[in-house]
């Protein structure tokens, strides 16, 4: 019964008694396992025979394994309730409802963590400025104040005169020659570049 | 994966939600299987399931095309459905009052065919209740949706081999319940094995009504 593709150690347990060692009911469960699914190869294929010819005990065992596998593939898949489909649908929007609504919650508390710091921010250096820096500060608002006053009274002069200016006959006539004296220098300086830009002949020589 | 499937895909990554629903109504039969094999309550299978479509319409992003996407949909299934018992806190569950046991699959207008399915359905749901999570999954795949060893090993994201040796655990549970049913609740002179199974009817039918499935495995 044995043949020489087998290993001794099985020759021996199959030799040995009636009734399969632990070894060989382990392995033989695996390969009940395999030959369920159609997965031995011919060596185990091979081997599964033997077991089952020798004990009886094992093939009672695959008898109640090819049952219990009858049993599984005979059984129907559940189905799920009638309108799975749609209520599945109404939870996708609801889902994409609290998503959207959480995003905007997280970036509204962002915002908000933003300008609560921005202000604590501003409203500590305030602080700081006025408790530590005080003569700075009151220094630093009289020179904006009378730079701020300077600067309008100097805008003031400035445009008064010029306004006092365009409006005699003569400052009119000395800005329209002073006006066409530098368009006239402007023209004549684009004409000198425009010649002094232009690209020399190359003569090649040829032996 | 078909074309038009493929076409649901990309359009629900882009957030067509019409697209999406196409999906659901493909994939809803094997997943709330999964679910609800997994769980073993309609009430929870069904918001399991749509739990884990949920999840799937968040990660679309993260879905690589390459990849099957009914493995990957089942993955996350899964997970959800691992977490869920390993949070569950036990809890009683009454064969009798299964809803799920009306929506079988298939013709059922003929009341004798329809009995011996339910009663057939109840007894391998009584089974999965009692093994371990982690043995689960490989059987539901392999038995209801007929992947192959490769497709189990990329659902639960393990190896080819450790597939082979949790469904081998997983029968190996399976035949050692029915043999527990039957040695706690026949005289000691009926034999073993080939017996068990259809003992195995006749024995739950003397057992109490209430099943606590939280127990198997958690």
């Amino acid at each position: 019964m044995m043949t020489d593709n087998f290993p001794e150690q099985f020759n021996r347990h199959e030799t040995s008694a009636e009734t399969p060692t632990e070894a060989i009911e382990n392995e033989f469960t695996l390969l009940m396992s395999l030959a369920l699914d159609d997965l031995l190869d011919d060596e185990e294929s091979a081997r599964f025979r033997r077991y089952l010819h020798v004990y009886p005990t094992l093939a009672a065992e695959w008898q109640s394994w090819q049952k219990l596998d009858d049993m599984f593939r005979a059984t129907p898949s559940a189905m799920p309730p009638a309108g799975f489909a749609a209520d599945t649908q109404v939870r996708l929007i609801q889902y994409e409802r609290r998503r959207r609504l959480m995003w905007g919650l997280g970036f509204g508390v962002i915002l908000l963590a933003l300008w609560v710091g921005l202000m604590a921010g501003a409203v500590s250096f305030g602080a700081f400025v006025v408790i530590e820096r005080a003569e700075w500060l009151s220094n630093f608002i009289h020179f904006s104040t009378r730079a701020a006053a300077g600067i309008q009274s100097w805008w003031v002069v400035t445009a008064g005169a010029a306004d006092m200016l365009l409006s005699t006959e003569q400052a009119r006539l000395f800005m329209a020659g002073y006006l066409a004296a530098g368009l006239a220098m402007l023209a004549g300086w684009v004409l000198l570049l425009r010649r002094t830009t232009k690209a020399e002949p190359v003569f090649i020589r040829t032996a | 994966m078909n074309e038009q499937e493929e076409r649901w895909v990309e359009k629900a990554r882009s957030g067509d939600k019409v697209a999406f629903g196409h999906l659901v109504e493909a994939y809803q039969r094997p997943v709330y299987n999964l679910t609800y094999r997994m769980l073993g309550n309609p009430e929870e299978a069904e918001d399991a399931a749509q739990e884990a479509f949920l999840r799937a319409y968040a990660r679309l992003g993260q879905y690589d095309p390459q990849r099957k996407f009914s493995t990957w949909l089942f993955s996350i299934a899964n997970h959800h459905c691992i977490d869920r018992l390993r949070k569950r806190r036990a809890t009683f569950i009454s064969i009798d009052d299964n809803p799920v046991l009306q929506n079988l699959e298939g013709d059922a207008p003929r009341p004798e065919p329809t009995a011996v399915t339910m009663e057939r359905n109840r007894e391998v749901q009584m089974l999965i209740a009692r093994m371990d999570p982690d043995y689960r999954t490989p059987l539901i795949l392999r038995y209801w949706e007929e992947y192959s060893y490769e497709e189990i090993a990329q659902t639960m994201d393990i190896t080819v081999s450790a597939v082979k040796s949790r469904l081998f655990r997983a029968r190996k549970q399976m035949a050692q319940l029915v043999n527990e049913h039957e040695a706690a609740t026949t005289p000691p002179a009926s034999g073993r094995g080939s017996q068990a199974v259809l003992q195995f009817s006749r024995i739950r039918d003397e057992e109490p009504r209430m099943l606590r499935t939280a127990l198997a495995g958690i």
